[in-house]
């Protein structure tokens, strides 16, 4: 089965597939509007990858071959509305690209992080991030507001200790979406 | 001008840092106004659900390996097929053996809803008979039906022409619409009677006006329309319309087809564009026939077709003359909740003929279509891989 080489390490495929796709899916979704073009985009982008086995230097090298893949893709659809892709010529970029660039890879290292920890963990965090107070938490899933505050204080602190050591790919999480 | 890919490296490492500030954020007690990026990281999460990876992993497999498919050349490609079959690697969760314990698919539910003149959006099913009859409509639960002839003189009570008959009557209208897996019929106030198949709906006056009978329909609807030599009978779709004195027939009109088409099994309709167009002649369409439109090049064909094809869905049955299984499952997935990927080309193109009750499970339909033929399938929470056998 292919294995991508990142610097001195190798990763299935079928992992990083499944750690990236939905990434480059909401990141093709902001620059083309549409969610059945950006499938199959996105598809396009893995499929290149797979076939052509590039090898990277290193993990910034890697994400940033696999954004610029989809956002030159991207590129290629919309060059099908001529005022669009005009626009797009003049001013060398896609509007508020980079914008939409650290967003996306911002929420997917928090994604990763977040699903390492427990299924509890993780809804206490979701809520909270909701702006969910820890009572209206508690209410919510039935526990007391003492678990709530422990839960997230651990949660906090895993992941701060193990955040920048996240490029492991996590594949359990994904399984149960 | 820094070039693109320098940017995007720097907005890569740009990312990280802004997301331990987003977890440092939120960490803090309560969450500001301010805190915009938290609240679309919030958004962000509940998207998570609508992303399907184990379907987007298998089209991909699929891609992949199909292209070897295509390349090769006929003696050749018996060996390279076979081999595949057993080169294609297996996910973790791939167990053929575990067919006959997963669950059983039943037909989607949803909720048949009523727009009534105000813009409110009323649940038929919940509806009790008084509410109902407020409406000025009777609703038979058993029947699955919905009927607006009730003429006495307790359900016209709201009705305007009611308290003020000289005034000039002001037409309301409601829509009934059909989610997937349902189907429902509807008498109009004429006494038409209109059976509506999933994902559909129709538009229509709560009573019909004098001068003509109107009706504007999106999905599938099968008329039997009460003859009325006075009145003409309208049906509006997204592409064309039909004309009728007393007649039935059926309409499908779905926005995902390619083909928009009406067959007639007695009476006689006429077929026309725009509403007073005397720029094309209406077609005339003659019982036993069915009239196709095709969207993509706006050609017009009428044939003459078995009718019982088109419109044994009223009876909650599929019949199936020679329809190969890629449209068998087009109309399958409006019946019930399933994605559906092909893993061979072959199957596409398999035919069936025969009967295809519509509320079976879809597990006992799948049974019957793998043992008359060559197909086979593979069922895991709502994905449907369809293979070849060899």
């Amino acid at each position: 089965m292919y294995h991508i080489y990142i610097s001195d390490k190798y990763y299935s495929f079928e992992n990083i597939f499944k750690e990236y796709y939905t990434s480059q899916l909401f990141f093709a979704m902001k620059l083309l509007n549409s969610k059945p073009d950006a499938e199959d985009i996105v598809q396009d982008v893995f499929l290149s990858i797979w076939k052509g086995k590039p090898v990277f230097k290193n993990e910034i090298a890697f994400k940033s071959f696999l954004y610029l893949c989809t956002r030159n893709k991207c590129i290629d659809f919309l060059r099908k509305n001529k005022t669009i892709y005009e626009e797009i010529e003049i001013a060398g970029e896609i509007p508020n690209e980079i914008d939409y660039l650290i967003k996306e890879e911002a929420f997917r290292i928090l994604d990763q992080a977040i699903a390492t920890l427990s299924p509890q963990a993780q809804k206490v965090l979701n809520l909270s991030m909701r702006g969910l107070s820890v009572t209206e938490v508690a209410n919510e899933l039935r526990i007391s507001v003492n678990t709530v505050k422990t839960t997230k204080q651990r949660a906090y602190k895993i992941l701060r200790d193990n955040f920048g050591n996240s490029f492991v790919v996590i594949m359990l999480s994904y399984i149960s979406f | 001008m820094t070039p693109i890919n320098e940017k995007y490296r720097q907005a890569i490492e740009e990312a990280e840092r802004i997301s331990k500030s987003i977890l440092d954020e939120s960490d803090t007690t309560g969450i500001s106004e301010d805190d915009s990026i938290i609240k679309e990281y919030a958004e962000h999460a509940s998207k998570l659900n609508e992303v399907n990876l184990n379907t987007a992993w298998i089209k991909l497999k699929f891609r992949y390996y199909s292209r070897y498919i295509y390349a090769a050349a006929s003696v050749a490609a018996v060996l390279i097929i076979t081999s595949l079959l057993i080169f294609i690697p297996k996910n973790n969760n791939d167990r053929y053996d575990t067919l006959a314990l997963q669950k059983e698919i039943k037909p989607a539910t949803g909720v048949v809803s009523l727009r009534l003149a105000s813009g409110k959006l009323v649940s038929i099913d919940s509806l009790s008979s008084d509410s109902a009859s407020l409406l000025g409509v009777d609703i038979d639960n058993n029947k699955q039906e919905i009927s607006y002839t009730k003429e006495s003189g307790s359900s016209k009570k709201t009705s305007i022409d009611f308290i003020k008959p000289s005034k000039k009557e002001l037409v309301e209208y409601n829509e009934l619409i059909i989610p997937k897996g349902r189907s429902y019929s509807l008498v109009l106030s004429d006494g038409t009677r209109v059976w509506l198949n999933a994902e559909s709906s129709i538009h229509y006056p709560v009573s019909f006006s004098k001068g003509e009978r109107r009706v504007k329909i999106s999905g599938e609807a099968f008329f039997d329309v009460v003859l009325d030599a006075n009145r003409v009978f309208i049906a509006e779709t997204e592409n064309y319309n039909i004309k009728v004195l007393g007649t039935k027939f059926n309409i499908s009109s779905y926005q995902d087809e390619d083909i928009a088409a009406t067959t007639l099994v007695s009476g006689s309709i006429s077929i026309f564009t725009d509403n007073n167009s005397n720029k094309v002649e209406p077609a005339v369409v003659s019982p036993g026939e069915q009239f196709r439109y095709n969207k993509s090049d706006e050609t017009i064909e009428i044939t003459k077709v078995d009718t019982e094809l088109y419109t044994s869905w009223v009876n909650n049955n599929l019949r199936l003359n020679q329809m190969p299984l890629k449209d068998i499952f087009k109309i399958l997935s409006r019946r019930y909740d399933i994605d559906v990927v092909f893993c061979d080309e072959r199957a596409k193109h398999e035919k069936f003929s025969g009967l295809i009750p519509l509320n079976d499970n879809l597990n006992t339909i799948l049974d019957q279509l793998s043992k008359v033929s060559k197909v086979e399938f593979k069922v895991e929470n709502r994905i449907i891989e369809i293979g070849y056998k060899d």
